[in-house]
């Protein structure tokens, strides 16, 4: 098995672990690296870890133990305005949408690009027509609480591809929307990935994961368990046999 | 940059605004009305204090001892005259006016010393030999700093001498005042604390009650700088806006004051008016007050935001 470079890396997890206060322990010896460029899907039944892995990715806590490196940087030492740099590599499809529901749907979509520095008129080129492909462009002005729930999460997702990031997260993002229509965004994410980010989407669909070639990572009971029919997802070649303690016993 | 940057803030900033509802303006518009108020009166008293001690440091007067060996002088005598008061009196008139701080020295004309004795000697009339020789000396306009020297200098002149100074009389109205203006200074500090604890309640509120949009602008990767400058530019809105009622509600309740109070005592002492100075400084006073708002603001938004990831 190749291994891939350290810049091709977008993120890798050695023996990490997580727990809220002082409760049991979420994830468990996790094992895992995403490459640049990479679709997995991540799969597992509700309380398996999903959430609170995604969370971990999009830098909204901290390992309580292991490493985590992101593009490049070990989070666990890096100081906070190189977390908020990283943040703004990362696109995000919260399960909630979480869109702000003081401001418009425009507002909401190019928040990204605003705290990115972007101007207000290439903020306007690049908005206008992402609303209008999304066909959102008709409720520009409208306010999150006017929205359908479909509507809602094309916005949410509009937010997070806007900035072209170099990691998409999408936690659920399928989960308010039709059969089509939740089609239609998992081809969404594709063109972006083959546009070159990287993107995880963590589902419980999986009729819908397994439409599309993409490898599956699974959570069961916080332990990754790889479902790969494609690339080598753990830090072992023997971890791709998707057995939870290979998976963790995988870190050199 | 200044641009990009409010372009920026403008596009984001109606995420964390919303009303706080009348009670931040309106206590931080009492507090810098009570600001204002204090302000005037420390700024009044002082100057006040300032102006009669400078005005009785410029003025004294210099008792020359009777000389009861002297037989009483003959109408017409040299000595009665009470210009040249004989040749003492003309020597003490020369040696005070050949200091150069000193604008007049004339000697107090017997009836107004009679009448400055007479509460003390009743309708009893004293000889005019036994009547001291004073001489009311003033200063010239700036040389109060040096009122001390001037009266060092006329005692080593004339020995025999003595000074009443104005300030002697008048310390303890003095002290009083000063005591005032301490008072209203040590008032100020503690409005300007309230004025920070209110700021600090209300945006601890702010965080509190904004928790899930600022965790969520920080996750899109928004900074702490931004989330501050957000946070600080209400402070600044609310505050201007209450400042500024206070301190127009202040200056109208300072021109009935005034009005009411009246002018002044003829030499221009005692005057309820703010001078162009203190009026400016009372009119910085609701941006100082948006000025400590926002820092205030800043503090406490950028302490509360360490507790994100």
């Amino acid at each position: 098995m190749e291994v891939p470079a350290a810049s091709d890396i977008v993120a890798r997890f050695e023996l990490v672990g997580l727990r809220y206060g002082d409760g049991a322990e979420v994830l468990r010896d996790i094992s895992l690296q995403l490459s640049a460029g990479s679709f997995h899907f991540l799969l597992g039944a509700s309380g398996a870890g999903k959430t609170s892995l995604l969370r971990l990715l999009y830098l909204a806590m901290k390992p309580t133990r292991g490493r985590f490196v992101l593009f490049g940087t070990e989070i666990g030492q890096a100081p906070r305005p190189a977390l908020a740099a990283l943040r703004r590599r990362i696109g995000i499809v919260f399960q909630d949408f979480r869109l702000l529901p003081q401001l418009s749907l425009y507002d909401n979509v190019a928040a990204p690009l605003r705290i990115a520095g972007v101007g207000e008129d290439r903020l306007r080129l690049t908005v206008l027509p992402l609303l209008a492909r999304m066909g959102l462009e008709p409720l520009a002005q409208s306010r999150p609480a006017a929205l359908s729930g479909g509507q809602q999460q094309l916005a949410a997702i509009a937010r997070a591809v806007i900035v072209r990031p170099r990691l998409l997260i999408a936690d659920e993002p399928t989960a308010s929307v039709d059969a089509a229509l939740s089609l239609r965004l998992i081809e969404l994410f594709q063109e972006l990935n083959r546009l070159g980010t990287t993107v995880l989407i963590a589902t419980h669909n999986e009729p819908l994961a397994a439409r599309f070639p993409h490898p599956r990572l699974r959570l069961d009971g916080g332990r990754l368990v790889a479902e790969a029919p494609g690339e080598p997802l753990l830090l072992t070649p023997s971890a791709t046999r998707a057995t939870p303690r290979t998976a963790s016993a995988g870190v050199p | 940059m200044r641009g990009w940057l409010q372009r920026r803030r403008h596009g984001l900033a109606p995420a964390l605004d919303g009303s706080d509802g009348p009670f931040v303006p309106a206590l931080v518009g009492v507090l810098v009305y009570l600001a204002v108020i204090v302000t005037a009166a420390m700024l009044l008293v002082g100057g006040t204090a300032g102006r009669w001690s400078d005005a009785l440091q410029a003025r004294f007067t210099v008792q020359l001892a009777t000389d009861t060996t002297q037989p009483e002088p003959a109408p017409g005598d040299d000595a009665a005259d009470p210009e040249t008061g004989g040749g003492r009196l003309a020597a003490a008139l020369a040696t005070i006016r050949a200091i150069p701080q000193v604008a007049r020295a004339l000697p107090m004309a017997e009836n107004r010393l009679a009448a400055q004795l007479q509460p003390w000697l009743g309708g009893a009339t004293i000889p005019s030999s036994l009547l001291p020789i004073v001489i009311e000396v003033e200063l010239r306009p700036g040389s109060q700093d040096e009122a001390a020297a001037v009266r060092a200098r006329l005692l080593a002149a004339m020995p025999d001498a003595s000074v009443l100074e104005g300030p002697a009389l008048l310390e303890p109205a003095l002290r009083l005042m000063r005591g005032i203006e301490a008072l209203t200074a040590f008032m100020l500090a503690v409005l300007t604390a309230t004025l920070a604890a209110c700021v600090v309640f209300a945006t601890r509120a702010r965080l509190a009650a904004r928790a899930e949009t600022i965790e969520i602008l920080h996750l899109l990767g928004a900074d702490d700088r931004v989330l501050v400058g957000l946070m600080a530019r209400h402070a600044l809105r609310t505050a201007l806006i209450g400042g500024l009622a206070g301190f127009v509600l202040a200056a109208a309740t300072m021109a009935a004051f005034a009005a009411l109070a009246g002018g002044s005592d003829g030499v221009g002492t005692t005057r309820f008016a703010l001078s162009p100075i203190g009026w400016a400084a009372v009119a910085a006073l609701p941006f100082a007050a948006a000025v400590i708002a926002v820092l205030t603001a800043r503090l406490t938004a950028g302490r509360a935001l360490t507790a994100l990831p």
